[in-house]
């Protein structure tokens, strides 16, 4: 292919105007492959996050036999996070698009440790409850 | 010109495509849900922020089906016409979920705190 047009969208690429600067103000574009991977795995937390806010309002709405404080509690925990979930989506996703335009290492993944223990919490919120219905 | 056959076995744009489909649709359902069912314990007032949601949802999966208004081609590599614009749709997407997000913990500790 020797057509070097340039596609009627490639200056909305290149444009200062692409937003956040913080990612895309310095830097070349990376391989469309890992932009596209990275997209991905933006995506997969937001399900993520979904799914324990998901769980948490109906946690909170539905008679689960536990005592409503235990409920709230529950609810509580799933939804924080799924806080932290949703956060960290927007940040892995921002910090790993920069670090690929810039040649740096990937960014870690503390929030994966957090989101791990929030809902190893929310079982024992949940055993603990039922434990002390079923000696009650 | 561009290429009727992705040139990369793994499909990367068409999976990429689908992940921002059922994304927006679990967007959908999850501001509606949470609508409905923190409107139990937090009264009508939510109908108003989850109503707010579920449009920018629909919004984000209105912009998503059609490729060409969140995508651009990519500069050296012609056949790639899918990757993001910028970082507008993604943070409308963090905004909705952290916002529902907070509305379910408004209402959970609404409960946790008589």
């Amino acid at each position: 292919m020797t057509d070097q047009t340039p596609r009627p969208a490639y200056h909305r690429l290149v444009s200062s105007h692409r937003w956040p600067r913080s990612v895309y103000g310095e830097g070349v574009e990376p391989d469309p492959r890992f932009s596209l991977a990275n997209e991905r795995t933006f995506l997969a937390w937001i399900r993520t996050a979904l799914a324990l806010l998901a769980v948490a309002a109906a946690v909170d709405a539905l008679p689960l036999g536990i005592g409503v404080r235990a409920q709230a509690l529950l609810s509580t925990v799933l939804a924080l996070t799924g806080l932290v979930a949703a956060v960290h989506a927007w940040r892995d996703w921002s910090r790993t698009e920069q670090a690929m335009r810039r040649d740096l290492p990937m960014p870690g993944n503390a929030a994966g440790i957090v989101v791990t223990v929030g809902v190893g919490l929310a079982g024992v919120v949940l055993l603990v409850a039922s434990l002390m219905r079923g000696l009650a | 010109m561009t290429d009727p056959l992705p040139r990369d076995p793994g499909l990367p744009q068409e999976r990429t495509a689908l992940a921002w489909r059922r994304t927006g649709l679990a967007l959908v359902a999850g501001a509606l849900g949470i609508g409905r069912l923190t409107m139990e314990t937090l009264g009508t007032g939510v109908l108003l922020p989850a109503g707010i949601a579920a449009a920018l949802a629909l919004w984000v999966v209105g912009v998503t089906l059609r490729g060409g208004r969140y995508a651009a081609a990519h500069p050296d590599e012609p056949h790639f016409d899918r990757v993001l614009v910028d970082g507008r749709v993604p943070g409308v997407v963090t905004a909705i979920v952290v916002g529902l997000a907070l509305g379910e913990l408004a209402s959970a500790s609404a409960q946790l705190i008589p």
